[in-house]
């Protein structure tokens, strides 16, 4: 009983970490119409922004705010560069990010090496009743809730309406003045720089290395395609669920089938759902 | 986009001969390098860039000839890999049947990715092709299995089978064989009626169906060829090393694909041939390191999907003028 309260309260808070890159993901698919296969690389930014922070004597959760900073302009960087002029060729926009992810494991690799590192806990751990938690998940489960809180607001303020019409019909948001292109690269900044910050906040649970992008880029496409491509609170949903299942099959099974349980809701959701799950990206 | 319809409306079977002189001459030239070259190194050097050649082309036929991107090739390639060193080092098979036996197994895994992803937009089908190779990777680096003599194989250590019994001279000219050979073959389905189905499917699918193809029977087709090749490509691969190990089901082998595929003009199954016949043998005549050759990799693909992100498909047999004023349009 004690291990299944432990598994549900670390799914929930893991599932709540990854919401933040899922919804980053979720939103630019939404507003920019673009897969962004580079997702991961922005986590793992996160992640080595976090080692750097624990190896200055730091807690990990202290590197989330600069690795967020260095997320949005180098994700507004990206969208500029790599994916604005392309953006009509959804597939190609995603293989040049696929690209890009590659070199930025690369880059990663030039500035810390191929070692695998891991983020040590700074803070000590806390003991709710049977349950372990430690401190800076919590904190990094409460600032990602915070973070989204802040966004749901934003979605319903006047610019907010802008960026959902944007979302609803380019031409048409285009023709009542707003300014589209703009609101796509700020949107693919910001989601970047979520992602980055989720990539610190669960660093501590996670070997950190230059390829370690690419599960939490497979889980954020797990959670997207199953809340549905744009769709905030689908994904928030979304991703407390995969969060919770994958840490119960890492917990019950081996924490390797836990990856392949979220390529198997990829392909299964891909399957059942055809089009549908990766939203209007292509039409 | 009109540009793109008109410069690659399908042709009839017939307008042009299924190999061009010209098509065939490049088909046969790493044959004759493999004939040319005496020294040894460079002879091993040509046997795998023949390989990953053989590779790229498969992915061609369906990427480019057919229109479905898969960013999970390594998975025909890789299946080819596995289950050529499974028949050879366990049932004894000789080399020519495993990797026979590899061909067969690269066209089902590939005809399940086809068929799963069938009624799929282009992106979701990437998408999905992608986690296919991926999970198949993951299970490969999971599995272990005893062997005869009692041993663990499997996991990240890969799978032992047979080193094929040739000499560098030999293995670089019977791939170079096999080469000509399977490109020719591609060239021909490329050109058949068939490839003519693919080529409408890939651009118009609504179009093609009410023109009476069928048109997951031919995404399925083209998946199950091109898999084949790549696991024809895979056994031989396995061979050279006796070994298949994880890494030939990776995103890397996949991206690899996408590089050479990209560089060489998608859908002439030549050019992306020759791109990765040359792309593998200066690489590895370089002797490279593997984070250098994939920092190449990501740039290539990079390059070219900024600059022809249609593909480039439409635009081969224009001039270069008209290329470059299609790109700019």
């Amino acid at each position: 009983m004690e291990a299944a309260l432990q598994v549900l309260v670390s799914g929930l808070l893991t599932g709540m970490g990854y919401a933040l890159a899922a919804i980053g993901m979720t939103l630019i698919l939404g507003i920019g119409r673009v897969l962004n296969l580079a997702h991961g690389g922005f986590f793992a930014l996160g992640a080595y922004a976090a080692f750097q922070t624990t190896v200055w004597g730091l807690p990990a959760v202290v590197g989330a705010a600069p690795a967020a900073a260095a997320g949005v302009v180098l994700g507004a960087a990206v969208e500029r560069a790599a994916v604005r002029p392309i953006r009509t060729y959804p597939l190609a926009a995603a293989i040049v990010l696929l690209g890009v992810a590659i070199l930025a494991e690369e880059g990663f690799r030039l500035v810390w090496g191929s070692t695998y590192r891991s983020v040590p806990l700074r803070l000590p751990p806390l003991l709710i009743g049977q349950v372990v938690v430690s401190t800076e998940q919590i904190g990094g489960a409460a600032i990602a809730a915070v973070a989204l809180g802040a966004l749901a607001l934003f979605l319903r303020s006047r610019p907010g309406l802008a960026l959902r019409a944007a979302a609803a019909d380019p031409e048409i948001a285009t023709l009542s003045g707003i300014d589209v292109g703009r609101l796509q690269t700020a949107t693919f900044g910001v989601a970047c720089g979520m992602a980055a910050g989720a990539g610190a906040f669960l660093s501590p649970l996670l070997t950190v290395s230059p390829t370690m992008g690419r599960v939490p880029l497979i889980i954020s496409i797990a959670m997207v395609v199953l809340g549905g491509a744009g769709r905030v609170w689908g994904t928030l949903i979304a991703s407390l669920v995969i969060g919770l299942l994958s840490t119960a099959v890492a917990f019950y099974f081996a924490a390797a089938w836990s990856y392949i349980f979220t390529l198997l809701v990829i392909i299964g959701i891909l399957v059942w759902r055809r089009d549908g799950a990766l939203g209007r990206a292509e039409r | 986009m009109s540009n793109r319809s008109l410069a690659a409306a399908p042709r009839s079977a017939k307008e042009r001969p299924l190999v061009t002189p010209r098509q065939a001459a490049w088909c046969f030239a790493p044959l004759i390098l493999a004939f040319v070259v005496q020294d040894r190194f460079t002879l091993a050097v040509l046997a795998l860039a023949g390989v990953q050649a053989f590779f790229v082309a498969s992915w061609d036929l369906l990427g480019g000839v057919s229109g479905q991107v898969s960013l999970g090739h390594a998975l025909p390639f890789g299946t080819g890999a596995y289950a050529a060193m499974l028949l050879s080092g366990w049932s004894r098979w000789p080399p020519a049947a495993a990797v026979a036996g590899g061909a067969l197994a690269g066209a089902a895994a590939a005809a399940l990715q086809g068929r799963l992803g069938a009624h799929l937009s282009r992106l979701s089908l990437a998408l999905l092709t992608l986690a296919t190779a991926e999970a198949a990777r993951e299970l490969s680096g999971m599995l272990e299995l005893t062997s005869q003599e009692g041993t663990l194989v499997g996991g990240e250590g890969g799978v032992p089978g047979v080193l094929f019994p040739w000499n560098e001279a030999t293995a670089a000219r019977i791939i170079a064989a096999a080469l000509a050979v399977g490109l020719i073959a591609l060239l021909r389905v490329a050109r058949s009626n068939l490839g003519l189905a693919m080529r409408t499917v890939r651009e118009d699918d609504r179009g093609a169906a009410a023109s009476g193809i069928n048109v997951v029977r031919v995404r399925v087709a083209a998946f199950a060829l091109a898999g084949g090749v790549a696991g024809l490509a895979g056994g031989f691969a396995a061979g050279l090393v006796g070994r298949a190990t994880p890494s030939m089901l990776s995103l890397e082998a996949s991206l690899f694909v996408l590089a050479a595929a990209g560089v060489g003009g998608l859908g002439t199954v030549i050019g992306p041939a020759t791109a990765g016949y040359a792309l593998t043998a200066v690489l590895q005549w370089l002797d490279l390191s593997g984070p250098v050759r994939l920092t190449i990799y990501a740039v290539l693909v990079i390059a070219v999907g900024l600059a022809a992100p249609e593909g480039v498909i439409s635009i081969r047999g224009l001039g270069r003028w008209d290329r470059w004023r299609i790109r700019r349009a």
